[in-house]
């Protein structure tokens, strides 16, 4: 038996419960208060160069931070290296070139993409790459007959990349192939002994190294990149597995990055761009300053177009086995609006 | 062999990469193909002829400079520290200034390559020199053995077995670097091969091209394994009596 006072009570409660229920039943709806990013670590692969500046930008100015992410960045030797990283997922995100070992990589079953553009040969602005050769030596090759059998000096990786379509796109102009010519690889700190000795005749150079070969030689600038391949794609940013497959974590990455870039792209203008680029590359800041900076695209779209003529060319050339459609190599879910 | 076919089932049934472990057979058939198409065989010359020229260059100075400085205590008091002092450097970590002093073409190649090849051939010699005793040169020079002779006759056999042992570790040494430096610099020769399938992911002609290199390695210490038979016969027979 219960007490009639103990009966009111319950009743009474039970009542309230209802009441409180209903309330909450009528109350608007509110979305949920937006649960904060938890923080996610990433590996970012890395090298010394202008290109990788929005990584350094995006790390000491907060940017990773900002979307909640813990950036390791991860200094890598080449970007060969760099393209079997991500492929093995030892990286989640990094700047790559352009090269033939990406495209086959994927092929045979390589899971990372490219997901946003990177450094790109812009026509509007500065040079950052091109061919260089002494004054004299510069004079000679305004006569199209004086290119055939020259040397060409280039970095240890050669003209896999984006490089070679450019050098023969400098041929074509001549009416030659890259079989008229003789390139020498070359550790960038040689080159500037090679043109002055005369063992190379020009010098495929990209900055900081081409601001450096011009003030040490008096070397000048015979072509730049940009004349040659307007426009054309260098580098991309590759995902690797995890961060296609987790494409909330991805969209972060991205948004940091490309938030780097709209900082980046202020170039040495901005005195935190040439602080953050003088410490993680140990170049002096006055280099730093004058030295060009590569654009990149603030919507992080990557020119395809350029991208299939640098896989058509890597066919002709015995380097790729095929031209890969778009969807194959590349994730458009992250670039920006 | 076991192992050859574990590998093979796991990257068949795509247990490891394929992109970067490729199946054995898949190894072998670009083998062949790089093989039939010459690509392996003009490689291979550009290599053979670096190491050669290198050993050729380094392991004879080597070898001269090793005799006279198990020969003489004067050369050696001069020689020792500068040998104790390059000796240890990272042959490859020279190669910028090698390049600066030498320039960009062969040369450079070949003078980083006899660099490699001159320590091993310069200490062993002179370990083998200074290894005779005080007795055999005592003996020799009451006989009248000077000069020439006294090297012709005494030194160099007394020496040769730890000679040959050092131009063993030349020869793989300056393969190593022969390689290397071709992975760095070169646009031919098998490093080179192997730096261009790395940078077009084609794994299975890096795989090939080591498959080359160590039939280079394993080719070149069996000629100088049946030079030593020949030159030092006893060896062999201790060799095949199992004391050696």
């Amino acid at each position: 038996m219960v007490a009639p006072d103990r009966s009111r009570l319950l009743k009474r409660l039970c009542l309230a419960v209802l009441l409180v229920i209903l309330l909450a039943a009528c109350a608007p709806v509110k979305p949920p208060a937006a649960a904060p990013e938890a923080t996610a670590k990433i590996k970012v692969g890395v090298q010394p160069f202008i290109g990788y500046a929005p990584f350094f930008i995006a790390q000491d100015a907060g940017y990773f931070a900002r979307h909640g992410i813990e950036a390791e960045l991860i200094e890598s030797k080449s970007s060969d290296e760099i393209v079997t990283q991500l492929m093995q997922g030892d990286l989640d995100m990094a700047n790559f070139a352009i090269t033939p070992g990406f495209f086959n990589g994927v092929a045979k079953g390589g899971t990372a993409k490219a997901v946003l553009g990177g450094s790109r040969w812009d026509p509007n602005q500065c040079a950052p790459s091109g061919l260089v050769a002494l004054p004299q030596q510069a004079a000679q090759l305004k006569d199209p007959a004086n290119w055939k059998g020259i040397k060409i000096g280039t970095d240890p990786v050669g003209l896999q990349s984006m490089y070679g379509l450019f050098v023969a796109g400098v041929l074509k102009q001549q009416g030659l192939t890259l079989a008229d010519i003789e390139t020498v690889r070359l550790p960038p700190a040689a080159t500037i002994d090679a043109l002055e000795s005369g063992a190379i005749n020009v010098a495929q150079v990209n900055e900081p190294w081409l601001t450096r070969v011009k003030d040490k030689t008096g070397a000048i600038l015979v072509v730049g990149t940009p004349e040659i391949a307007p426009n054309g794609q260098l580098t991309m940013i590759g995902f690797s597995p995890r961060l296609l497959q987790d494409s909330e974590l991805g969209k972060r990455a991205a948004a940091a990055f490309l938030e780097a870039v709209k900082q980046y792209g202020e170039g040495s203008a901005n005195a935190q761009n040439v602080e953050i680029f003088a410490k993680y590359t140990k170049l002096e800041p006055a280099l730093v300053k004058q030295i060009c900076w590569p654009a990149m695209p603030l919507d992080g779209i990557a020119n395809l177009d350029s991208v299939a003529a640098f896989q058509a060319w890597a066919v002709a050339q015995g380097l790729q086995d095929r031209v890969l459609e778009q969807s194959e190599y590349w994730d458009g879910r992250f670039v920006g609006e | 062999m076991a192992a050859l076919v574990a590998w093979e089932l796991a990257a068949r049934a795509d247990m490891i990469s394929p992109l970067f472990f490729p199946a054995p057979s898949a190894i072998l058939a670009t083998f062949w193909r790089m093989l039939i198409r010459g690509e392996l065989v003009v490689a291979t010359g550009y290599t053979l002829a670096r190491l050669s020229a290198g050993l050729l260059l380094g392991g004879a100075l080597g070898l001269v400079l090793g005799l006279l400085m198990g020969w003489s205590s004067a050369a050696r008091a001069l020689a020792e520290p500068v040998v104790a002092a390059v000796h240890p450097l990272p042959k490859l970590a020279l190669l910028p200034l090698v390049l600066i002093l030498f320039g960009i073409g062969e040369q450079s190649k070949v003078v980083l390559i006899a660099l490699t090849a001159f320590f091993p051939l310069l200490i062993n010699t002179t370990a083998g020199v200074r290894q005779i005793d005080a007795h055999t040169w005592e003996v020799a020079r009451h006989y009248g053995a000077r000069g020439w002779m006294l090297l012709r006759r005494v030194v160099w056999p007394a020496s040769l077995p730890l000679v040959l042992t050092g131009a063993q570790l030349s020869l793989n040494a300056a393969l190593v670097v022969t390689v290397a430096v071709e992975l760095l610099s070169a646009q031919q020769g098998l490093g080179a091969t192997i730096w261009l399938a790395w940078q077009t992911l084609r794994t299975e002609e890096m795989y090939a091209t080591l498959i080359v290199i160590a039939l280079v390695g394993m080719l070149s210490n069996l000629v100088l394994v049946r030079l030593e038979h020949r030159l030092i016969p006893r060896k062999r027979k201790d060799e095949s009596d199992g004391r050696a």
